[in-house]
Formats: structure tokens, C-alpha cells, sequence
């Protein structure tokens, strides 16, 4: 009588476990072709208690959460803002004080206003700048000729800070990879072109706003 | 308003060809320099366009040229290239001087510091001191004294103003008293301005002397911290830039009458030094940093009854 309710009252406790039903089928046929005294065993054996099948079981349950939590994260990276760029057509943000590509600079009134005082050659440590000057017919000093090496220049900023007038500068650009050397050997006209390409972006990076020293 | 400046650059030059766009957009150099003077100093600025027709040309000369060497030292990042820059400068004031256009570098700021030299009688050497003092001051990052402040604030800021009075025409003891003390005093406020940016100009505003007497560390004052101590240290500061302005006020009626307009820029000290007191003295407080609407009216009316 004992036993008989000890029976129903696992199969009432087993009727629980609904995750692997498939197991207890196996188990049910298992039992019941061990039965000799007319009994069938319709219940599933107790889980084995020996430590190894504890650990797998632990292991199984725990790999199943960890990839419904990794399916979760996956979701939710779904919805959220993608962390990489679509560079080509999006910029990534430029500091003010990016030093790329140079550039000479115009006034507004179109004059140029590099004044050919050599400063710039002088301390570029590179040697990346050669400047040759002469007197123009209304007896300003200008430059015939400034050329910048592009592949000799470390970008460090000194021709920008050397300059009295705030002619050459470092502008925002930083693509203008060529497919041969002789391109990078930049001439005054593709040196004043891109200021005249940069000029608004290079005047908002230099503005201030007050007088401390 | 950039954005709508910006808007306007890519319509002109999607419309107009870029020398004609050029043309339109064709100013001259004193139009290059009151764009100068109004980005970089504002009060100064304000201040200049109020005077009549050649002293307003050489204020504009000479405070475009003090705009020019005295962001020579934020500029550079080593001081030697900040000294090869202050000595172009200190060679372009003796082409100036030489009374030939051709020599002059064609720079706005020379061409209008030439106009200015052949318009009225200036002293070279308070355009040099406007020079040599940054240059002293350039791998120097302090004061040791609040006298040693005020020397440089006599030779930087109390320069400009002999050399507008000059151009209006004013030879007067008297006069260039009341020029030194408010140079003076607006050379501390100037200091006073800077503390909120000491860290990004690399230079300490206030004197040596001064933060040791009240316990104040240099990384106090760099990091922005506020606390008693340093208010009570910018109160001692602003005392002095006050006692000096009451001096220069003070002397009011001996100043010529056609010389007292150079000396207006004492309004938006006095303004300045008001409102430090309104708020305690708390030289980081964001409201500092603004603009009042006072000035104008102010500069204004006191222009008009020939006050300063």
C-alpha cells in the first residue's frame, strides 16, 4: 500500500518535468522490460545522483540560458545604434586642431597672404618646404614658386605656427592619397586651391573669442 | 547664423564663378582688420568705432597690431617659433617707419599701421613695447609680483592707449597719467579674464606672490576650482585694478577734451569690475564670461557727454 503511494505520488512529482519528455519515454520502456512481478513501471527513474551526471545536467541548463541571454543581446543590438560609421559617405568627428592636408589662404579680397617670409622653410624640420620669392611689378614680395613634399612631411603643425599672416595652414583634409609619388609634390596653384576648396571650414577651426595676453 | 553663412558660400559658388565671387566680396584691409578687432576683442572693438576719423584709423592700426602679437603666444607650441613670429613683427614696425609703402609687408594690419604713421605723429617705442613684452613674457608662464603684473599691463595695454592718444593729437602729462592707470587696471582685468582659462592659455594669471599669501596651489587655479581663498585672492587683484581706475578717473578734467574718447575702454572695466563684485567675487562664475547688454548704452551716452 505503502509503496503503491509512494508510486502515484512520483508520478504526480514527475509530472513536472515536461522539458524531456523524449528521456522519459526511454526511461518508461527501460523499466517496464525489467518488470517481473506484474508491475509496470510507468514512472521515470529518479535522476542518478552521481556527480558526473549532476555537473552535465548543471551544464545543460546553464548552456541553454546563456544562449537564450546571448540571443537577447543580439536583439537588442537590433535596435540600437550602430556603432561603426558608413565612412565613404559619413565622417567620423575632426578635433578643430586636426592637422591634415595644407593649404594657403586667401583674404576676402582674394589677395593672397603669403608674403614669401620664409619663416615656414626655416623651421619646417622635415625640409619638406622649398620657397623661391621675387618682387612683383607693384613691388610686393611674393612667392614664384612653393612647393610643399608631401611624402617628406611629418604633419607637425610648425609651418601653421611659424606663419605670421596665417597663410599656410593645416587644414580638416586628411584624404588625398595618390596613385604615384609626383602627385603628393604639391605646387603653390594646388596649395592655394585648396585653401580656396577649405576656406570656410580652416576660418571656423581658427575663430577665438577673446584677448588674454 | 553659420550655417546660413555656409548656406550662402555653396549658393555662390554653385551660381557665380569663383573670381567674380571674389570681387563681390572684395574688402579693404582696415575692413580686415575691424573683423580682427571684433572677433578678438569686443570691448576694444566698440570702444574704437565710437572715436572720430583719424584717431579712430590709428586705434584701429594699433589695436589690430596688439591683436596680432598678443595671440603669438597661444598660437605657438614651442618658443622659439613664437619668437620668430614677435620678431617679424618688431621688423615690420621699423619698415613702418621707414616711410617707403614698398618695404612694408603686405599684411592688412602693416598696411594699416603704415596709413596710421603717415596720418599722425606715433612713438615707435610704445609699438615696441607692445613687442618686447610678450617677448620677455613668452617661455615665462607667471607673474612673480602683483608690480610685476602691473609693469607688463603699463607696457601692453597702457602703450595702446599713448599711442591713440597721440593720434588724437594729445601731448599731455596729464593725460598719459590717466592712460597708465587705466592701462594698468584694465591689464589686471585682463589677467582676472584668463583665470577660467589658465589651463588652455598655459600660463598663470595670478601672481606668485599673491598665492602664496593666501595658500592657493597653481593646480587650484589651473583645474578651475572654486573656493574662499581664491576669491579672496581675485578680490585683492581687482582692488588694485579698481584703486587704479578710480586714479585715472580722477584726473578726468585735466585730460584735454579731444584725447578723453581714446580713453573710453574704462566703462567696460568698470562694468567688468561691478559685476565681480555683485557675484562675490567668484571669478568662474559661467555669467562673467557674458556679455552685459549695459555696454552699449553705456559707452554711448558717456561718448556723448565726453565722459569715460
Amino acid at each position: 500500500m505503502t509503496s503503491a503511494l509512494a508510486k502515484i505520488f512520483s508520478v504526480s512529482r514527475s509530472g513536472t518535468k515536461v522539458i524531456t519528455p523524449a528521456l522519459n519515454v526511454l526511461n518508461q520502456r527501460l523499466a517496464s522490460s525489467g518488470s517481473k512481478d506484474g508491475y509496470i513501471y510507468v514512472n521515470d527513474t529518479d535522476p542518478s545522483m552521481v556527480s558526473k551526471d549532476i555537473t552535465d545536467r548543471a551544464a545543460q541548463t546553464i548552456f541553454l540560458t546563456e544562449l537564450i541571454r546571448g540571443m537577447g543581446i543580439t536583439l537588442a543590438h537590433i535596435f540600437k545604434e550602430p556603432a561603426t560609421i558608413n565612412y565613404p559617405f559619413e565622417k567620423g568627428p575632426l578635433s578643430p586642431r586636426f592637422r591634415g592636408e595644407h593649404a594657403l589662404r586667401r583674404y576676402p579680397s582674394g589677395e593672397e597672404r603669403c608674403i614669401a617670409c620664409k619663416l615656414c622653410e626655416a623651421i619646417c624640420p622635415a625640409q619638406a618646404i622649398t620657397i623661391e620669392a621675387e618682387e612683383r611689378a607693384d613691388g610686393s614680395r611674393r612667392t614664384t614658386r612653393y612647393d610643399i613634399d608631401m611624402t617628406k612631411c611629418i604633419y607637425c603643425g610648425f609651418c601653421q605656427e611659424a606663419c605670421p599672416v596665417d597663410a599656410i595652414v593645416e587644414g580638416p583634409n586628411f584624404e588625398f592619397s595618390t596613385e604615384t609619388h609626383e602627385e603628393l609634390l604639391y605646387n603653390k596653384e594646388k596649395l592655394l586651391n585648396n585653401g580656396d576648396k577649405w576656406e570656410s571650414e580652416i576660418a571656423a577651426n581658427i575663430h577665438a573669442d577673446h584677448l588674454y595676453r | 547664423m553659420h550655417i546660413l553663412y555656409k548656406n550662402y558660400l555653396a549658393l555662390n559658388k554653385s551660381i557665380i564663378p569663383k573670381t567674380i565671387c571674389r570681387l563681390k566680396s572684395s574688402r579693404s584691409s582696415s575692413q580686415y582688420c575691424l573683423d580682427q578687432l571684433r572677433n578678438y576683442d569686443y570691448e576694444n572693438f566698440v570702444c574704437t568705432i565710437l572715436l572720430k576719423n583719424i584717431p579712430r584709423s590709428v586705434a584701429l592700426a594699433v589695436r589690430s597690431f596688439n591683436v596680432e602679437v598678443s595671440r603669438v603666444a597661444e598660437q605657438v607650441s614651442q618658443e622659439t617659433i613664437g619668437l620668430m613670429r614677435l620678431k617679424f613683427w618688431e621688423e615690420a614696425i621699423d619698415k613702418c617707419y621707414s616711410g617707403n609703402i614698398k618695404y612694408v609687408p603686405k599684411h592688412p594690419v602693416t598696411t594699416e599701421l603704415y596709413k596710421a604713421i603717415s596720418k599722425a605723429n606715433l612713438t615707435k617705442r610704445y609699438l615696441k613695447n607692445l613687442v618686447s613684452a610678450r617677448t620677455q613674457y613668452i617661455n615665462v608662464h607667471g607673474f612673480k609680483t602683483l608690480t610685476e603684473l602691473e609693469k607688463y599691463s603699463d607696457q601692453t595695454v597702457a602703450s595702446v592707449f599713448y599711442l591713440i592718444l597721440e593720434g588724437c593729437g594729445v601731448k599731455n602729462v596729464d593725460a598719459d597719467h590717466a592712460a597708465s592707470h587705466l592701462g594698468k587696471s584694465q591689464g589686471i582685468i585682463q589677467q582676472l579674464r584668463s583665470i577660467p582659462h589658465a589651463r588652455k592659455l598655459n600660463f598663470l594669471p595670478i601672481p606668485e606672490d599673491l598665492l602664496i599669501k593666501y595658500q592657493i596651489s597653481q593646480e587650484e587655479v589651473l583645474r578651475s576650482k572654486e573656493s574662499q581663498k581664491l576669491s579672496d585672492c581675485v578680490y585683492e587683484i581687482a582692488s588694485r585694478a579698481h584703486q587704479h581706475l578710480v586714479k585715472s578717473r580722477s584726473l578726468i578734467d585735466k585730460v584735454p577734451a579731444n584725447g578723453r574718447a581714446a580713453l573710453l575702454p574704462a566703462i567696460p572695466v568698470s562694468i567688468y569690475l561691478d559685476r565681480l563684485q555683485e557675484l562675490d567675487y567668484n571669478i568662474l562664475d559661467h555669467h562673467l564670461q557674458i556679455r552685459t547688454w549695459k555696454l552699449l548704452p553705456s559707452l554711448y551716452i558717456n561718448n556723448l557727454r565726453n565722459r569715460y
